[in-house]
């Protein structure tokens, strides 16, 4: 009896689980498949299970319209903003790990603060500066905004990092006669290379999908990636619009790979925060 | 490749003394390399540098855009951006210190504030210059004040879509008046399978659903503002039967009304959902594409319909313009004869069914009959009074309260007028 | 480490963190209490075009002497606050003249909208309860489906688990503006969702009436946030201490007991953490209202301020909206920054 409800129970759950997947999935999925039609198929009525399979959409995309500009333009954001963030922010956590006084509690507090600050509260006071300073719709300038606007986030990870990294190494180091400068680039830092990716790709997720800023900051020739798609989708022409999926799916398949790959460090990452040891 | 070496074998037969030889073979190489020179496109512009362009990315501007690009040659170099963010681009870019576009295309919406701002440069001068040259008709000339500050070069109404098809199979004559219209839906709606909301317009919260007011108040006569005024007339007698119409109309359209953009009622259209309504002629042709449309060669189009018998069509007229502002830094001159080009009666030809164009050559498609009809009875131009788009937004914002009838339609129009007058005295329209 | 050395490593961050974040908010402020903008004067011109010649009021921009747009600004104070607030009670209709023109019903509702603010509700106040609304519906969602997927796959085998975990995060690392179009184009008329919906016989037109895109936007919501909820939540299952659960086992204690009295006071700090971090975030809540309503029945905090600035054209009103949207955050976040506060505290 007992065995026959817990294997009622087991099948059920499995079956619950599987159903979260399915909805977790579908949206995305289906874009994807709506990605490889034409707008009469791709948004037809009725719904169409099966379709002419075509590639036009991301030909279109990718080389018409030169999504490639706006792939380098992420990349380059990206890259740049999750450099810049993490070296300034390893020093910020290091420091905010070791560092006993009460300063560090409260720069950590004030981060949180910042962290919770909505983004868009921010834009007047962006666009009045830069236009007077003349830098906006630049690249450089939307690095640093974005480094900025997750240093919060950033410093208070790789600060959780660091403090799991036992104090003696630190002091074993500068025993033998480095600064502490010394101690943390040639000691700490080879042993943080776990948490420094784990928050690396935090860093990475939030330059590469950061629309609000992107959109508002650059323009046409300097777009991002979900800047330009959202762009394609909104210019009222059906072409456009079936390339804006093209590009939705277009840049969602690293991230995919992305998860894929690098899942411990994400889910670590996620808990890192929360949990303790 | 093979006619160079018989040329060559043929040269060298001749055998004509060693300097003789160089001397040919380079005649016949400068012949060549300027033969494709001499029939170079633009063969009228004479003048070097490098000059820009911009343009949102409908079809027609990509048209004009190519044509101007395909001027371009060594010394002399053409871009014609095209880009969906054309608005905010162009506005950056003629209130900056240097514009690094020479010209740009724009609306009409777009031209009135950059003429209020002073940003734009006269024309009469080149025009008067190249007019000949280019048959440049008094109709594309935007004239203030007797300055020539643009030149228009397409146009744009609201037409009715509806499905002949469907109307002749069920014996419905082309809808005139509104009420016909609705008559025609209601036919529909009961007679033929499938068609559970037959009519399909814009009505969405915002530009949209205040463009179809707009059109509808016109209809009826009214007026958004009193004469020589800012002062708000769009809450009278003819706003209210506006409103009641719409609210007549939501009766057949799909619940979702409150979201249809244009995108949602070309789809609705597309794919068989709708079968009449008003909107823009310049989206009617995407209607026989069949990569976008399963209604290929049923649609017919005539001018928007009336809102009382006899009354003239509610729709307004658009146009869109090319521009050059006064901070350009390259040459004016060449700029303008540039940007003719794209405009010029071989364009309009080669491009004839990409969009109503305004000249003369222009043979109008089944796609563009309802803008001659809408022009020919006399649709008001779109109102271009600087304060006019602060009482459109208004009226956009309490649409879904009128039209579900959270608030009476008098209410609604009221509660945009007050709102209204409070931003136009923050602006300094009203005091 | 001396406070010294803290100090030096700190900088660049902080130098960063004040330069774009402080600063900025402190700019925010300040354009808040002013209005610029160019000096115009209404002339009549006669305009001439393909469809005739009209005569039309229009405005020119007042040059100076230099050729350039005169600008005026001034400090306004508080007005804009008020604006947006709708606290601005100054009924600007033009009196008699008005009332006199319309028909005699029309003049009864004039002057009784005249009487009291805009009948329309007004949109700061409709973004923030619609932004408290969103918040206060999908943290328990999100909490609870987060811990019921927790539970469920700490059952599975290891494999498995690595592929539901993955298959999990996609809503979470997806780019909320794909997120929310791709379930925007599920939930189309005639599309997937309502297909399996007239398997049941149901229909809803989502975008027709305001329950329903409300709830639109809160499925996203629950859709986007579940996973990290989970993963959190998973991790700390991990780490329920086993003797307490003995103990509880040997007094009997039935599997719902031990989950009250054991595992989810243990997962409390977790759970207070999730909350915290959500509710921040989804005080922020923007891609689902700009990509799946824009703003019909559903605004947010973060939407209007983006609405004012962008559309608008106005971020001087924006920058008011901005700086009440921050007051919001800063009241919600009170007292669960002070429970981190204590903890962190004892931590220090």
């Amino acid at each position: 009896m007992v065995r026959r409800s817990s294997r009622l129970g087991s099948t059920l759950l499995h079956g619950a689980l599987a159903l979260w997947i399915l909805l977790a999935s579908t949206p995305i999925v289906w874009t994807a498949v709506i990605s490889f039609r034409q707008y009469v198929d791709a948004f037809s009525t009725p719904v169409k299970w099966l379709a002419p399979f075509t590639l036009e959409n991301y030909t279109r995309l990718w080389i018409d319209q030169a999504f490639y500009v706006n792939f380098a333009n992420t990349a380059i954001v990206t890259a740049g903003t999750v450099t810049i963030s993490l070296t300034v922010g390893c020093l910020a956590g290091y420091a905010l790990a070791r560092y006993r006084g009460s300063l560090g509690f409260w720069l950590l507090l004030v981060a949180l603060v910042f962290r919770a600050l909505p983004h868009s509260t921010l834009l007047p006071s962006f666009f009045t500066l830069f236009n007077a300073l003349g830098i906006n719709n630049h690249l450089l300038t939307l690095i640093f905004v974005l480094v900025a606007i997750n240093q919060p986030f950033t410093i208070w990870m790789l600060r959780s990092f660091f403090v799991n990294i036992p104090q003696e190494l630190d002091e074993a180091a500068m025993v033998d006669g480095c600064t502490r400068a010394q101690a943390f680039r040639r000691v700490i830092v080879p042993v943080m290379w776990p948490g420094i990716i784990t928050t690396g790709l935090f860093s990475f997720l939030l330059a590469y999908n950061d629309f609000l800023l992107s959109s508002a900051l650059t323009n046409a020739g300097n777009m991002t990636m979900p800047a330009a798609i959202a762009s394609a989708i909104g210019a009222e022409s059906e072409a456009l619009l079936m390339q804006g999926v093209a590009g939705a799916v277009s840049i969602t398949l690293p991230l995919v790979v992305l998860v894929v790959f690098f899942q411990r460090q994400i889910v670590s990452g996620l808990t890192q925060g929360a949990v303790k040891g | 490749m093979k006619n160079l070496t018989s040329m060559h074998s043929l040269i060298s037969r001749l055998r004509p003394k060693g300097r003789d030889r160089a001397l040919a073979w380079g005649l016949v190489s400068a012949l060549a390399a300027a033969a494709p020179q001499a029939l170079a496109a633009c063969p009228d512009i004479k003048g070097q540098g490098e000059v820009s362009f911009i343009g949102n990315s409908f079809p027609a501007v990509s048209h004009v855009a190519r044509q101007v690009e395909a001027c371009a040659r060594p010394g002399l170099k053409v871009t014609f951006k095209l880009t969906p963010q054309a608005r905010e681009e162009t506005e950056r870019a003629f209130a900056a210190g240097r514009s690094p576009f020479s010209g740009a295309t724009v609306s009409m919406g777009e031209f009135v504030k950059f003429q209020s701002l002073g940003q734009l440069q006269p024309l009469t001068d080149l025009v008067d210059k190249y007019r000949a040259r280019y048959k440049l008709e008094d109709g594309m000339l935007i004239r203030v004040n007797g300055q020539v500050m643009a030149v228009a070069f397409i146009q744009n109404a609201q037409n009715l879509f509806y499905r002949k098809d469907l109307f002749d199979k069920h014996g419905l004559k082309v809808p005139t008046t509104y009420a016909e219209m609705l008559q025609a839906a209601a036919t529909l709606k009961a007679k033929e399978p499938g068609l559970e909301y037959p009519i399909a317009q814009t009505f969405a919260k915002g530009w949209d659903g205040a463009t179809e007011f707009a059109n509808l108040l016109a209809g009826f006569g009214g007026r958004f503002f009193k004469p020589g005024t800012a002062q708000p007339a769009f809450n009278d007698e003819a706003g209210v039967k506006a409103i009641e119409l719409m609210r007549q109309m939501t009766r057949f359209m799909t619940p979702n009304y409150l979201a249809s953009n244009s995108d949602d009622v070309m789809n609705q259209f597309q794919q068989g959902r709708a079968a009449m309504g008003v909107l823009w002629a310049s989206r009617a042709a995407r209607m026989d594409d069949p990569a976008a449309s399963k209604v290929v060669g049923k649609m017919a189009f005539a001018a928007a319909p009336a809102t009382t018998p006899g009354g003239k069509t509610a729709s307004h007229l658009w146009w869109d313009a090319v521009v050059m502002p006064r901070n350009t830094s390259a040459d004016r001159d060449l700029a303008f004869q540039l940007l003719m080009e794209g405009l010029d009666e071989e364009a309009v030809k080669t491009g004839n069914d990409t969009a109503i164009w305004i000249r003369s050559v222009y043979k109008p498609t089944r796609f563009g009959t309802g803008v001659a009809a809408a022009a020919k009875a006399g649709a008001p131009i779109w109102p271009s009074e600087p304060f006019f788009s602060l009482a459109h937004a208004e009226v956009g914002k309490v649409l879904p309260e009128a039209l579900t009838g959270t608030l009476s339609p008098k209410a609604a129009l009221d509660a945009a007028a007050q709102a209204y007058l409070k931003v136009a005295a923050e602006k300094g329209f009203v005091k | 480490m001396k406070t010294r050395s803290f100090l030096s490593f700190v900088a660049p961050s902080v130098v960063l963190m004040l330069g774009l974040m402080a600063v900025p908010l402190l700019l925010t402020f300040y354009l808040s209490t002013r209005h610029c903008a160019p000096e115009m004067e209404m002339v009549t011109v006669r305009q001439s075009g393909p469809f005739g010649t009209q005569e039309t009021v229009t405005q020119q921009v007042r040059k100076g002497p230099d050729g350039q747009p005169l600008q005026s600004c001034r400090f306004v104070g508080l007005e804009y606050y008020q604006k947006v607030l709708g606290l601005d009670r100054g009924a600007v209709l033009q009196d008699s003249g008005k009332a006199g023109e319309s028909s005699s019903s029309g003049a009864a509702e004039v002057s009784s909208a005249a009487g009291k603010p805009a009948a329309v509700a007004n949109e700061f106040w409709s973004a923030l309860r619609f932004t408290l609304l969103y918040i206060a519906l999908t943290t328990p969602l999100v909490l609870g489906l987060g811990f019921a997927l927790a539970l469920g796959a700490s059952v599975l085998t290891q494999r498995l688990k690595a592929v539901f975990i993955t298959a999990s995060l996609l809503p979470f690392i997806i780019t909320p503006v794909v997120g929310a179009l791709s379930i925007k184009w599920l939930f189309r008329d005639d599309g997937l969702v309502s297909v399996l919906l007239a398997q049941f016989g149901g229909q809803v037109h989502w975008m027709a009436q305001a329950w329903s895109a409300q709830l639109l936007v809160i499925l996203y919501g629950v859709w986007h946030v579940v996973p990290f909820a989970f993963i959190v939540l998973y991790a700390g299952l991990q780490s329920v201490p086993q003797d307490a659960l003995e103990a509880a086992t040997i007094d009997g204690a039935s599997r719902w007991q031990k989950l009250r009295y054991v595992t989810v006071p243990h997962l409390m700090p977790l759970i207070v953490f999730v909350t915290l971090i959500h509710v921040m975030d989804a005080y922020r809540v923007f891609e689902p209202v700009l990509v799946l309503t824009q703003g019909a029945f559903t605004t947010s905090v973060q939407y209007l301020t983006y609405h004012v600035l962008l559309v608008e054209n106005n971020p001087y009103k924006a920058s008011a909206a901005a700086v009440l949207t921050v007051l919001g955050i800063g009241l919600l976040l009170v007292p669960l920054l002070r429970r981190t506060w204590r903890e962190q505290r004892g931590q220090v």
